[in-house]
């Protein structure tokens, strides 16, 4: 049977839409594929459904310029008309930018762009931006967050060791209305450094009233 | 007026709630302020529980679609936050807003609150009060918006009388929007609120309950303690009030869209698929449903036009699968052929079509068949009772041999998963019925695993859940009472016996829930004090079984003299008024007495859309009749 086309869609998530789980994202790129009327394979067996595939997830409130989708179509369909078609089915808010084939045994998204750029958008008041660095530095020197998973009853707590995980930054700059702080992650198969828990363990280290505005992967990248 | 929004405020809440998408707005298809520019009144419609629960109600699908489609309304959507986000709401002074605009719900002209069942009644408190609308009609002055109800409730709306200013009953596809734009029209003439009420009580299925007054009747039953309340009954103040307010009911329902404006939501629903409503209506008559009693008649839509609003909504909405809607869709008379265009046309495209639940007369094989094309999850039907008798009492009209065909024909069509649903403390029950659910079920569980074919592994699930009988008003049981609790114990002790310790899986439903939902089910509007006790003493989130907090309604029920076990085992006196006899569905008491009394004789009464008139009183009240697409046969042991 033929394995189609494999379309790589890239989109951005934007404004309110950041609060969106992965799952729901999921769903909701489903139903834009759908309503683009892109002729999209499915799976055979008991459950039918479209053959899609994401890459990683992004936490809970963090928005994103650049995430991915592979979409197999059965029929070629040029990737302008198709990214046409996507956009006029997406809300404003989680809206395809850029489609291009790519072959069909490519490795998969995750694999590609194990990478993460993050820009994180600090309210920091009064505080003097050299605390803010200090408090980063602090956590850097640490080497390591403890991440507690909350299951029914059960609490677990994980360390998650920034060595391999945290590969550029936090580089901290003041702006004229904020505090932003860019750094970059690498997800590997033994896990990544969640961007958002990173954050907030930085700022509890700051004792200051700080507060996160925006979390937005600014690009999935290559190693 | 509007001028808030209130989005910046609630967005700092979101990191620390659970499930944020709920209080995003901003979904595929939803109606945006450009769309309304010229639009001058304002309305929302609001659900009393969770997003994901109320995205999923067809009315409100249905309203939000007509009121928008005049030039005048804006009509927006409010739903009751979850706990934790109540909770830092109230901490941040933060006041309930509409999902479109985030607009404060205060600021609307019009505020419509669809009542869907009695154990939402706290969550109304909850709504207006986190609305800052005053709770009472009484306390609201003419800067407060009109606050509505609808529903299946305001066919006995007295236990939330006092919290409305106006309450629909019957069918609001023309009502809200003729209610809607007449008090647009009297704002603007700069009527007040008391002359407003007034006037609007004159529009046909409109209940103004300001305008009643009310008499208590003692309820003659000694179950119920010296000194307890009685149930109150209302007559109209003036001549001009109507003493009977009859029902709206949309005559022409195929010319109603079939596809109304559908909004995709972002969070997952309780129901998340296109919903097209296939039929209105059912006239099987089972003695203790209320929705078989208040939506007749039977009205059929044109296959055509379902046809074509499930192509045009699954395209319009990326939904995949589509549930054909209604009380009883396997009646529809064209339902084999419906199935059988949409599976011919979802096959290979991973689309697929289900149906709400099945009767069990008529699954014939081809229907289990064409049920939910390629995708078999669980198949639901209902038998309710567990032995002939019973089932002939309660008027459900289908034999043991339709259940075990039923469930051997969709076992043969590939369906391995059954959930079967039945009813404890219906009027004339006996050890042997409740025994009986057992014997029918072990019959049924080793029916279905003989019908799966040779070679393939035999691991039918089969999933029954035991509902507590409620006796609802406008029914045939509208008088009899419910169980006490040793009752209840003895009957589910009966009940558990009956069943095998393995292979089925058997669900019981919480008493409690149920005790409070019958008082209210058939309580006058002494019980809207009885609500609102308890919802001061903390209950909310009645249906949600985590939430719910009996204590407090025990405790409500002491102070406000209506005591919840005892009142729920009342029965009432036939031929006194009750606590609805002001409002008609529009079947007559008569029928509904002639109906107890044949099911005290265990005799059953045909479905007038199958065979001949029942004499409900219905047609000749709204002058129409039964509107089929072609005549509807007969399938199972009443055939």
């Amino acid at each position: 049977m033929s394995e189609g086309f494999r379309l790589r869609v890239k989109y951005q998530i934007t404004g309110r839409l950041a609060y969106l789980s992965h799952l729901e994202t999921v769903r909701s790129m489903e139903r834009i594929v759908r309503r683009a009327r892109l002729p999209f394979a499915i799976t055979e067996g008991f459950n039918p459904h479209m053959k899609i595939a994401f890459g990683p997830a992004l936490p809970v409130g963090a928005g994103s310029r650049g995430e991915y989708f592979d979409v197999r179509l059965s029929e070629y369909v040029d990737p302008a008309i198709a990214l046409e078609a996507l956009q006029g089915s997406a809300p404003e808010n989680l809206m395809p930018i850029a489609c291009a084939y790519c072959a069909h045994d490519a490795d998969s998204i995750d694999v590609t762009y194990p990478v993460s750029v993050w820009c994180a958008v600090l309210d920091a008041g009064d505080v003097p931006v050299g605390d803010i660095e200090q408090a980063f530095s602090q956590l850097v020197e640490t080497g390591f967050i403890e991440v507690v998973k909350t299951k029914g009853r059960a609490t677990k707590v994980k360390r998650v060791e920034f060595e391999g995980r945290l590969i550029d930054g936090p580089h901290v700059a003041a702006g004229d209305d904020a505090v932003t702080v860019e750094f970059t992650t690498f997800q590997g198969s033994d896990g990544a450094l969640r961007p958002d828990k990173f954050i907030s363990a930085a700022l509890e280290g700051a004792n200051a009233d700080i507060s996160l505005m925006s979390l937005t992967r600014m690009e999935l990248c290559e190693n | 007026m509007r001028e808030s929004n209130l989005w910046q405020r609630y967005a700092l809440l979101l990191d620390q709630v659970e499930k944020p998408s709920r209080y995003l707005g901003q979904e595929w298809g939803s109606v945006t302020p450009a769309e309304k520019e010229g639009a001058d009144y304002h309305a929302v419609l609001a659900y009393p529980d969770t997003y994901e629960i109320g995205q999923a109600n067809q009315a409100i699908a249905i309203l939000y679609d007509c009121l928008n489609a005049n030039e005048h309304i804006y009509c927006e959507r409010a739903y009751l936050p979850w706990v934790d986000m109540i909770a830092l709401m109230r901490g941040n002074g933060l006041p309930l807003a509409s999902l479109e605009t985030y607009t404060p719900v205060r600021e609307f002209d019009f505020v419509g609150i669809t009542l869907p069942h009695e154990l939402c009644a706290t969550n109304v408190l909850e709504f207006l009060d986190l609305a800052g609308i005053p709770l009472h009609t009484d306390q609201r002055g003419d800067d407060d918006p009109l606050v509505c109800a609808g529903g299946p409730c305001a066919y006995n709306p007295e236990p939330f009388a006092p919290f409305f200013d106006v309450i629909f009953v019957g069918e609001g596809e023309e009502l809200d929007v003729e209610a809607a734009l007449r008090h647009r029209e009297l704002k603007a003439q700069g009527a007040s609120r008391a002359q407003i009420l007034r006037e609007l009580a004159c529009i046909e299925g409109v209940y103004v309950p300001s305008l009643y007054e009310v008499t208590e009747q003692e309820i003659r039953d000694e179950r119920l303690a010296p000194g307890a309340r009685g149930y109150t009954t209302v007559t109209p103040r003036d001549a001009d009030v109507p003493a009977r307010v009859e029902k709206r009911i949309i005559r022409d329902f195929d010319a109603l869209p079939a596809l109304p404006r559908q909004i995709v939501p972002y969070c997952e629903l309780v129901h998340d698929r296109l919903a097209i409503e296939i039929l209105r209506g059912c006239n099987r008559g089972c003695r203790f449903c209320q929705a078989g009693m208040i939506y007749r008649p039977v009205r059929e839509r044109n296959a055509d036009t379902v046809i074509a609003a499930v192509m045009d909504g699954l395209v319009a909405t990326g939904y995949d699968e589509v549930s054909l809607t209604s009380l009883s869709s396997t009646d529809h008379s064209t339902i084999e052929q419906m199935l059988r265009r949409l599976n011919r046309s979802f096959s290979g495209t991973g689309k697929s079509v289900s149906l709400p639940s099945q009767r069990v007369d008529a699954l014939g094989i081809e229907l289990a068949r064409l049920a939910a094309g390629e995708k078999k999850g669980s198949l639901t039907l209902a038998p309710e009772a567990g032995t002939q008798r019973l089932r002939d009492c309660i008027n459900k009209g289908v034999s043991e041999d339709d259940l075990l065909r039923a469930v051997t024909g969709a076992v043969e069509a590939g369906w391995r998963g059954f959930k079967l649903y039945f009813m404890i403390g219906l009027p004339g029950e006996t050890d042997e019925d409740v025994a009986g659910i057992g014997a029918l079920c072990r019959r049924v569980y080793a029916a279905a695993k003989d019908a799966v074919p040779e070679g393939e592994p035999r691991n039918i699930r089969l999933n029954v859940s035991v509902a507590l009988f409620i006796p609802k008003a406008m029914t045939p049981f509208q008088w009899d009472r419910q169980i006490s609790l040793p009752e209840i114990s003895h009957r589910i002790e009966v009940l558990r016996a009956s069943f095998p310790k393995k292979g089925i899986n058997l669900h019981w439903h919480d008493s409690d829930t149920s005790y409070v939902e019958a008082v209210l089910a058939r309580g006058g509007r002494e019980c809207a004090e009885l609500v609102e006790e308890a919802w001061r003493r903390g209950a909310r989130f009645d249906a949600w079984t985590e939430q719910f907090a009996f204590a407090a309604w025990e405790q409500a029920g002491d102070v406000c003299g209506i005591p919840i076990m005892q009142r729920a085992t009342c029965e009432y006196e036939e031929g006194a008024p009750l606590p609805w006899s002001h409002i008609s569905a529009g079947v007559s008491e008569e029928f509904l007495r002639a109906e107890r009394a044949r099911a005290g004789a265990g005799e059953k009464t045909p479905d007038c859309s199958f065979t001949s008139c029942s004499q409900c009183g219905v047609c000749p009240l709204f002058g129409m009749t039964n509107v089929l697409e072609a005549t509807r046969v007969l399938r199972g042991e009443c055939a």
